[in-house]
């Protein structure tokens, strides 16, 4: 597993406040990679940076801040899953294990991804930028972003889908010409 | 799996058009390479940052807020903690810095966020009073006026699972209710409203049960009963309860029921779907038994990601103070006051006959599997070598056998189907009935079918010695009223020509366990 996110040593030597600001993108992507409801995604983030800062005295520095969370998260989000009776479909633990290591080393490129976001961002036409408003921003289904946009719930599907590959990429080569 | 899939089903993944079999390829296609993970990871990551994204804007504002507010507030010593862990200093007054101050930004920063930007600048501008506004909010700060009680230091405690008082709890969510009592009596502080029966109970009530028994259930349907003495209180969750002291017995049949959470304060037990003991009536330790099912059990200081001890029917363990070990120890059911232990003595086999006559009870209905046009009666055997070792006792049980001029006209090993009936009785409760069967079988026993469910059983092949009972629990698909128990005896003949008596001896008693409120609502 990765490690070099984050320094070791005793956690008293960094605040939580630390740790968190640093962790909480990581988290969060764990998180709303597992949950589509944007609310019920941050009632988890949230509980999870209750729950942590409670027992930060229990952290083991030697291991990275965010497998810390992740697997607070995982708790959260069962216990989220039954509350609302649903199977808690979720990946086997060796998965979630290799998405930890995942989150833990995409820890330290998170400035420079939200750099290259903010620029592809602005690559986008006015179209493409107020269905990612309408849906990130003012969470709307894609029937209700279908209406303000015009065309079906299934065209703003696509046209949603298009917009995370055609973003990843280019954050990705953002981040390449920056190396 | 070609170069199009894994972007569709990630696609799909993220669209939540999630079910079994995408995930089932989703993992697969993430097994063959950790590089994959790092894309998934890559596009969770952007999910977090467009939302993150559309806030930006505000973070300026709350920066201002921030600032504003360190210019205001006097330092604040964050080490200056109490045994809770909560700074201790939260309910005093600190008149330069309001609680929805803090409140706001402390949230604002927890729930959304914050560009890189606005992060350095709150890091090196604000990070003390940052630290100041998630400590505050994060462990539930100013504003939370709720008055603690005076209790026991209870490791692991977290600020989500507040100890407060009846009345604090009134704005809090039903989250249970009371759904039954036997001989109960409660106490409960200053001015709280005794609980009755049907009442609803919200998060945070604190309860004392000083005589009875009282059976809650939870939103999700797990029941949990408690016997007196016992002091709990509703976490706030649909299906969670904290003892501080007593006994309870928590039985999750419903499937929504399943996860059904009793934190003690030695030992955090999740249910499985089961039945189960909690004995914390000891302050220096908690013990689980489990009657059925499985659970889950775990130190409440334990690490977020320590591996919960898991425990079977029959299984039981304890967690003492000051050790982070949950030790296996005796299972010992018999201390739950609350679950009463019915057992019947069910007819041996030829019990009260002479020799020769039938057995009334019981018939042989099948060979080999074929169903026979009539069933057949069986009677005691008689045979003095079953009772060279282990003599026969018309009082408990004898040999019951195939009447010989009705053998079938065949050699080779054939299986007989001994059936007989027996009744459950309404007062037993069929989760938990289970018979307890001691055997001797001529040749041996292959199988028992229990209302037609076929179960693999071995034993009572003695070769012919019969010194020794061989013994067999089963505890499937009994019913109450009528049950048809079947036993397949595999009996070896030289030939045709030759006899062979076939032979089954049982001694038999049908257990149960039924809580105090299951046998009291039941008929007789």
């Amino acid at each position: 597993m990765s490690e070099k996110s984050i320094q070791p040593g005793p956690a008293e030597e960094r605040s939580f406040t630390e740790y968190w600001l640093e962790a909480q993108h990581a988290l969060g992507g764990f998180v709303r990679l597992h949950i589509r409801d944007h609310n019920l995604a941050d009632d988890i983030i949230q509980e999870v940076a209750r729950q942590a800062t409670a027992n930060f005295e229990r952290y083991d520095p030697s291991r990275p801040f965010v497998a810390w969370l992740i697997g607070i998260a995982r708790q959260r989000m069962a216990e989220a899953f039954r509350k609302q009776g649903q199977q808690p479909l979720v990946f086997s633990t060796d998965v979630i294990e290799s998405l930890t290591v995942a989150y833990a080393g995409l820890q330290d490129e998170v400035s420079d991804r939200m750099d290259g976001l903010r620029q592809c961002m602005e690559k986008l036409n006015d179209r493409h930028r107020r269905v990612l408003d309408l849906k990130y921003a003012r969470r709307l289904t894609s029937g209700e972003i279908a209406k303000q946009v015009g065309g079906s719930a299934g065209s703003v599907d696509v046209m949603i889908h298009r917009l995370r590959t055609a973003l990843r990429k280019c954050i990705n080569q953002h981040l390449e010409s920056r190396r | 799996m070609n170069q199009q899939d894994p972007d569709n089903l990630i696609q799909r993944f993220l669209a939540d058009e999630v079910s079994p079999e995408l995930v089932e390829q989703l993992e697969a296609w993430l097994r063959e390479d950790a590089a994959h993970a790092r894309v998934l990871a890559e596009y969770g990551l952007l999910e977090q940052m467009m939302v993150g994204q559309q806030v930006e804007d505000d973070a300026s504002s709350v920066l201002a807020l921030l600032l504003e507010m360190e210019q205001r507030a006097e330092p604040i010593d964050l080490n200056n903690t109490n045994q809770e862990g909560q700074a201790a200093d939260w309910h005093e007054e600190k008149p330069a810095l309001s609680a929805q101050d803090l409140a706001t930004a402390g949230s604002y920063v927890l729930r959304h966020s914050l560009t890189p930007k606005a992060i350095a600048a709150l890091a090196t501008a604000a990070m003390v009073l940052l630290g100041v506004v998630l400590a505050a909010v994060l462990l539930g700060g100013p504003g939370d006026d709720q008055p603690v009680v005076e209790g026991p230091a209870w490791p692991g405690e977290t600020p989500d699972t507040p100890r407060s008082v009846d009345e604090a709890s009134h704005h809090k969510p039903i989250v249970a209710a009371l759904t039954a009592e036997h001989d109960a009596q409660w106490r409960a502080s200053s001015g709280a409203v005794l609980p009755g029966v049907g009442d609803g109970l919200r998060a945070g009530q604190r309860l004392s049960l000083i005589e009875g028994f009282a059976e809650i259930t939870t939103n999700l349907g797990a029941v949990a009963i408690l016997e007196a003495p016992c002091t709990f209180e509703l976490l706030d969750h649909p299906n969670a309860i904290r003892v501080d002291t007593g006994r309870l017995v928590g039985i999750v049949e419903a499937e929504s029921a399943r996860g059904f959470l009793v934190r003690t304060p030695h030992m955090d037990v999740t249910d499985l779907g089961t039945r189960f003991g909690i004995d914390a009536t000891l302050s220096s330790e908690t013990q689980v038994h489990v009657f059925e099912g499985e659970v889950e059990a775990v130190k409440p200081d334990a690490a977020a990601d320590t591996q919960p001890t898991r425990l079977a029917a029959g299984e039981s363990a304890r967690a003492v103070a000051d050790s982070g070990v949950i030790a296996s120890i005796d299972h010992d059911s018999e201390r739950f006051a609350a679950v009463v232990r019915t057992k019947i003595q069910l007819p041996g086999t030829g019990q009260g006959l002479g020799e020769g006559q039938p057995d009334q009870n019981w018939h042989v209905v099948a060979i080999d599997g074929a169903v026979l046009d009539r069933h057949y009666p069986v009677s005691v055997s008689g045979d003095a070598h079953y009772s060279l070792h282990i003599p026969e006792d018309p009082t408990t049980s004898q040999f019951i056998t195939w009447l010989p001029n009705t053998e079938p006209p065949v050699g080779g090993s054939i299986t007989y189907s001994f059936r007989t009936t027996i009744s459950v009785p309404n007062s037993a409760d069929p989760a938990t009935a289970h018979l307890v069967i001691r055997f001797m079988a001529d040749n041996e026993l292959v199988a028992v079918r229990v209302n037609g469910h076929r179960l693999e059983a071995h034993g009572g092949a003695f070769l012919e010695a019969f010194d020794r009972w061989d013994e067999l629990v089963v505890g499937e698909h009994l019913e109450r009223g009528e049950n048809t128990i079947e036993f397949d005896i595999r009996n070896h003949r030289p030939d045709e020509q030759s006899a062979s008596n076939v032979g089954l001896r049982v001694q038999w008693e049908l257990i149960s366990q039924t809580s105090v409120f299951e046998q009291h609502n039941q008929a007789p």
